[in-house]
């Protein structure tokens, strides 16, 4: 879960903002995009990590159905290239790409604003990326569970993980479900993250 | 297994998903009335919170019973010592150095990794703008986990709807609904 303090630079200065009790004059200014220029600083357009969620979703998708055809009782070698496990590793690799290098530089974050952003008509407001990276971050989480239980040969981690990440993206696709809105406080809460004090 | 019996449990897997968002999407920004007898009841130390988990019970013993006498008297100043609330929640406690509302406040709870909370912010903003009375309270939590816990906040956005002692009369998880809350609002004892 380092992907949590990978963004603190940035976010730490957001907290000293907000530990004013003030609402962020500078977010809220950065909000409120009026034309088709993209958004500046770390803001982006909030349908393009719903269109890379909707990819992301069918590919986990493919992935649990094609994990549930393998062969149950595969040796190491076989499991290693067993097209269901490929696929949840391309998955990884993807959600790696996005919780380490940034929303923004993620091969679907490219594309969405690159091809489809300039097709459409400037968004009511921006968001700050470092939620939909968290969710990245998360979804890496539950990928290298499955790989790490399925490499150790526990039956249907790939499936199960997959699955999990599935719903994840899904929810995000289809009803802009935030997983930083709902999980972020609950793993600081059981202290699975751990952030160093804001410098403020 | 064959692919009918693994086509069949990707599309449950969808209509789990799509329950899953239908159930959240309807829980959502609901306004739910934070029962003070109760609060009052389980939370000698001066929690704010109406979840008797043990857990905020054992945060409660770190808030410190000295430091919260010394806000119910500077709250309850005016009041005779029955009004005064051990539920009442001082904003400087908080990191904030905004004042509570005449009328009400709306406590909202934030963190960096939460994408509408920028949203609800400038929903709440305006609907406090709007209303009689109202102020608007915004808490980044990203770095309190404490605070967290003192409040019981799961999810993000949480906002507190605070009477004009900052006792907690009110608890909206995820984004409000604009219509509904306008609508406590205006109901909302003076």
């Amino acid at each position: 879960m380092s992907n949590a303090t990978s963004s603190a630079p940035n976010a730490s200065a957001r907290a000293a903002e907000a530990a004013t009790g003030a609402a962020p004059e500078a977010a809220q200014a950065a909000a409120t995009a009026t034309d088709a220029t993209p958004p500046a600083g770390n803001q982006i357009d909030p349908r393009g990590p719903r269109f890379g969620a909707s990819i992301t979703a069918v590919l986990l998708a493919v992935t649990v159905f094609v994990s549930l055809l393998a062969a149950p009782n595969a040796t190491f070698a076989e499991r290693l290239v067993q097209p269901g496990f490929v696929l949840l590793v391309i998955a990884a690799a993807l959600f790696a790409w996005g919780a380490f290098a940034g929303i923004k530089r993620h091969p679907y974050g490219i594309f969405f604003a690159t091809v489809i952003r300039p097709r459409l008509a400037a968004p009511r407001e921006t968001e700050d990326a470092a939620p939909p990276t968290f969710a990245q971050g998360v979804g890496l989480f539950v990928a290298l569970v499955g790989i790490v239980l399925h490499l150790l040969g526990v039956p249907y981690a790939v499936p199960i993980a997959a699955g999990a990440a599935f719903i994840a993206a899904f929810l995000n696709s289809a009803f802009g479900f935030c997983l930083g809105c709902q999980l972020y406080l609950g793993l600081t809460r059981l202290g699975v993250i751990r952030r160093r004090p804001a410098s403020a | 297994m064959t692919p009918l019996i693994a086509a069949a449990i990707v599309g449950g897997l969808l209509v789990v998903s799509v329950v899953i968002g239908a159930v959240l999407r309807a829980r959502t920004g609901r306004i739910r009335a934070v029962p003070v007898s109760r609060a009052a009841a389980v939370s000698p130390a001066g929690s704010v919170s109406a979840a008797g988990s043990a857990e905020v019970a054992g945060v409660n013993e770190t808030v410190g019973s000295t430091e919260v006498a010394g806000v119910n008297e500077a709250a309850g100043s005016s009041e005779t010592a029955a009004t005064s609330n051990p539920n009442a929640i001082d904003l400087s406690e908080l990191g904030s150095a905004s004042v509570l509302g005449e009328r009400a406040t709306l406590l909202q709870f934030s963190t960096q990794f939460c994408s509408i909370c920028p949203g609800t912010a400038r929903l709440l903003k305006t609907v406090a703008e709007a209303s009689d009375s109202v102020t608007h309270v915004e808490v980044d939590l990203t770095d309190r986990p404490d605070l967290a816990n003192r409040f019981a906040v799961l999810q993000t956005p949480t906002t507190l709807i605070l009477d004009a002692d900052g006792v907690p009369r009110a608890r909206i998880g995820g984004a409000p609904r604009r219509q509904f809350l306008e609508e406590h609002l205006r109901n909302f004892a003076a």
